[in-house]
């Protein structure tokens, strides 16, 4: 998912400090999906209420979102909102690969490969209405707030970027560079240690800080060549790209080429130009408010415990911890006196 | 570029750097001809400290060329702490990227610490439009503290024309802490309007574990802004704070 330009983008390792007390908009969709793909059980079951209802994401935003807040940053989560038309051929894709992984993982199931079947459990992964109310819910009881944006959550995370809502958009994705982010934080909703898939192995994950002035000076482009860039590679709109093209061989020739989109839209079904136009001018708005607000304690419970069969214990737990921390974020930085890092 | 300077009283010296280490894991101390000078800010970009150390209130101070060392505060801390109160301290540095630690007492002790590349924090400090300047005695303020930190993590500061309030509030427990000029504790207050904002108490504790109970502590502050803190070293040595308040959304 996402745009595969990776290997061409510098990033810096950081820590979660040097992100105290900053805004930090975070793509909703692109954090769900890491939730319900990683918090599962060993047989790669996600966990589930006694109605059989997936709560994987629910404890995911609950807990790794106190943990963001106790390390004094602000995190507002971006919904997706209608996908634009030329990304429904990608969404119907995702699917088909989605019922294959389902039964692969079932197959496994039956034959007690565990390991295999919590493989093809995560490529199983499916986000539907459901679970994206609950997730709202939840983070509104909390007192986060949920931005919903008009189309693309990415588009409208990097639009809160840049005009400075936020800090930085957050995302596994390196979409919100190409709508525009000034500064781009991956990682963030994994970090601490993490199990790699599939072996029995554990790593420190920490975030890292993408800054579009560096990677536009590094690779020796505008933004405009860094979209064109991405749409030879692929994007979520034209998955795969041009035949042949990687990233390497992409960014020669936007470099070389005037019009790159011109000379290679014949092999292309998908309207290229559309495609850069929407990332340069994607819908977004400014019909949100950025507030973090008390907790409502009655209403998680219920809604963790009663409804979803969360451990009461655990529960309230953080919930002590959120209520600190949502204290302790009524802490400034100086930087709102003077210009500082 | 070598240097050697001697500070008679090894103990106030590591408290000194004690209580800046609570706040920054490393900082630059830029060694001059007029003294030596520390600003660094906390990794959460809440505090800044502002250091600085006179040639007089050395007993030899031998610095011939500019010098900036990168030091390990929790390190340097530590190697401090071995040294006893009537000890002499000597700081050296030789060509060899050590500083030297010597404390002089009923023997010689020298310990060598690695110095680390740290970057010095070009930043001046902002003119802040503050609206409260309040003198008062070390003790006062240290106890203060200490009241507050049982009932809150949070203490709001109030500046009027003739009076300074210290109050902190929790779920079930208040306190505060009243001075007016009449009281020892209060030496000056200066108000250009009546003046509140609030700090956590776990920085301002860091902040003032290096004042003398006799000490003469500057406060200045405005309505939702930074504190500055400021108490003497030595008498003509300076260390300077400045904490970002805590707001109500």
């Amino acid at each position: 998912m996402g745009v595969q330009i990776g290997e061409l983008i510098p990033r810096k390792e950081i820590e979660l400090e040097n992100l105290y007390g900053r805004r930090v908009a975070i793509d909703a969709f692109n954090a769900m999906y890491q939730f319900l793909s990683t918090i599962r059980q060993r047989d790669g079951t996600p966990l589930m209420d006694s109605k059989g209802r997936i709560t994987s994401h629910l404890s995911g935003f609950f807990y790794r979102t106190i943990n963001l807040m106790e390390a004094g940053i602000k995190p507002a989560y971006v919904f997706d909102g209608e996908p634009p038309e030329f990304k429904k051929k990608e969404l119907e894709k995702r699917r088909e690969a989605r019922e294959e992984a389902e039964e692969k993982w079932y197959e496994a199931l039956e034959k007690g490969e565990l390991e295999e079947a919590k493989k093809y459990a995560m490529r199983a992964t499916k986000v539907n209405e459901q679970l994206i109310n609950d997730a709202k819910k939840l983070l509104q009881l909390m007192g986060i707030p949920v931005v919903q944006a008009p189309s693309e959550g990415e588009a409208q995370a990097a639009y809160m970027a840049a005009k400075k809502a936020v800090y930085a958009s957050a995302s596994q994705d390196y979409d919100s560079l190409l709508f525009g982010a000034p500064k781009l934080v991956r990682n963030l909703t994994i970090t601490g240690r993490r199990k790699l898939p599939g072996k029995n192995v554990y790593v420190e994950v920490k975030p890292e800080l993408v800054v579009l002035e560096e990677v536009l000076k590094e690779l020796g482009i505008n933004r405009e060549k860094l979209i064109e860039l991405a749409i030879l590679v692929g994007t979520d709109y034209n998955p795969g790209g041009i035949k042949g093209i990687g990233p390497k061989k992409a960014l020669t020739i936007v470099k070389r080429t005037k019009d790159p989109l011109a000379k290679y839209q014949k092999e292309s079904e998908v309207d290229l130009y559309a495609i850069k136009e929407f990332f340069l001018n994607p819908p977004v708005t400014d019909d949100y408010e950025l507030k973090w607000r008390e907790p409502d304690e009655e209403g998680i419970l219920k809604f963790l415990c009663d409804e979803h069969d969360f451990s009461e214990d655990r529960v309230k737990n953080g919930l002590e911890r959120l209520k600190k921390a949502v204290s302790t974020g009524k802490q400034r930085t100086l930087e709102s006196w003077f210009g500082v890092g | 570029m070598p240097f050697e300077v001697v500070f008679d009283g090894a103990k106030d010296f590591a408290d000194l750097i004690a209580t800046a280490s609570n706040l920054i894991d490393e900082a630059a101390f830029k060694f001059t001809e007029e003294g030596i000078s520390m600003r660094a800010m906390d990794p959460s970009r809440v505090v800044l400290i502002d250091l600085n150390l006179p040639a007089s209130i050395f007993s030899k101070y031998e610095v011939e060329e500019e010098e900036t060392v990168g030091i390990n505060m929790d390190h340097f801390k530590k190697i401090l702490k071995r040294g006893k109160n009537k000890d002499t301290l000597i700081l050296r540095k030789g060509e060899e990227n050590f500083l030297e630690i010597t404390f002089e007492g009923t023997a010689k002790r020298t310990f060598k610490l690695p110095l680390i590349d740290v970057e010095a924090l070009e930043l001046d400090l902002p003119e802040l439009p503050f609206t409260a300047k309040v003198v008062l005695i070390g003790e006062v303020l240290k106890e203060a503290v200490k009241d507050a930190s049982l009932v809150s993590d949070a203490m709001k500061f109030i500046a009027r024309e003739n009076e300074f309030l210290m109050r902190a509030e929790g779920e079930t427990n208040e306190v505060e802490i009243k001075l007016t000029l009449e009281d020892e504790g209060l030496l000056d207050l200066e108000v250009d309007e009546e003046t509140q904002s609030a700090y956590g108490i776990s920085y301002l504790a860091d902040m003032i574990k290096g004042i003398g109970k006799a000490d003469e502590v500057i406060l200045r502050f405005g309505n939702e802004m930074p504190l500055q803190m400021e108490y003497p070293i030595r008498e003509e040595g300076r260390l300077v704070f400045l904490l970002a308040p805590r707001v109500e959304e």
